[in-house]
């Protein structure tokens, strides 16, 4: 690699590094903490589902995957999943949805990995918005 | 700076981002989802302890905080707020509660807040493990 091409990666990595995120454009975001319980022995295969299909759906209508996770205590580590997304206001979240739902992809990838029995028995969705405070806006 | 600082740089700043060692560190981290219901009207006072104090005392004994939300909807847009801290590991964040809890900065601060009457009336708390796909680990 040419001396120049190496000292212009290192100031694009420390840019990148250093840089404040777009604020501005982030602050306007709403959140949505949605928590999923599985029927019984069916987490992996939500889990499975959301890795291999859902959140590149997800990102295809807008929604920007924050954080998944497991509880770690029994019994909700055998069956919940716990997700943040945000959206880009409460009204795109509900264009989102309705697009995501409408998705062939989506209906193709909810019937495959359902064709032994559904997977999510409950739905509980919390829309929200960060404080002025909040590290993540 | 020398030829080779800058090389060298490049070289550790690189490997930090990429190596696997950095990421499985990351992945260690034990998220904290925490729910507060307040009494009623105590919510601003609430959010103001944590804009002004709560955080910063957090910080101190490892605590990373990642997000602070209020519900949109009612009737939890007037009396919840949802948060989530990220520890080291699970052993760390009773550390970190035991030692925020001894601290007499906040000692001091509870004290203060009761004199107007106690803010919040229930607390709720999960601990998480982040899924491999998870953005945000």
């Amino acid at each position: 690699m040419a001396l120049k091409t190496v000292l212009l990666f290192v100031a694009a990595t420390a840019a990148s590094i250093i840089a404040p995120p777009a604020g501005a454009q982030e602050r306007g975001r709403v959140f949505e903490l949605r928590t999923y319980t599985c029927y019984e022995g069916k987490l992996p295969d939500l889990l499975a589902r959301f890795r291999n299909h859902t959140i590149g759906i997800f990102e295809k209508h807008g929604m920007t995957s924050i954080a998944y996770w497991v509880p770690q205590d029994a019994p909700a580590h055998e069956n919940t999943l716990i997700y943040v997304i945000a959206h880009t206001s409460r009204e795109a979240a509900k264009q989102n949805w309705k697009e995501f739902s409408g998705d062939p992809e989506w209906q193709k990838v909810q019937k495959d990995s359902e064709a032994n029995g559904k997977i999510v028995s409950k739905v509980e969705s919390v829309f929200m918005d960060p404080t002025d405070f909040s590290p993540v806006k | 700076m020398a030829l080779k600082a800058v090389l060298f740089v490049a070289a550790a700043m690189a490997a930090s981002m990429t190596t696997p060692t950095a990421r499985a560190q990351e992945h260690t981290r034990v998220f904290e989802l925490r729910t507060y219901t307040c009494y009623e009207g105590k919510l601003p006072v609430l959010l103001a302890r944590f804009r002004d104090h709560t955080t910063r005392i957090l910080e101190k004994h490892g605590m990373t905080i990642v997000a602070y939300w209020v519900p949109q909807d009612p009737p939890a847009a007037q009396n919840t707020l949802i948060w989530v801290v990220a520890h080291p590991s699970r052993e760390a964040a009773k550390k970190n509660w035991d030692e925020f809890r001894q601290d007499p900065d906040w000692q001091k601060l509870q004290k203060e807040s009761e004199a107007n009457g106690k803010e919040v009336s229930k607390v709720e708390s999960v601990f998480l493990d982040p899924t491999d796909f998870s953005p945000l680990k």
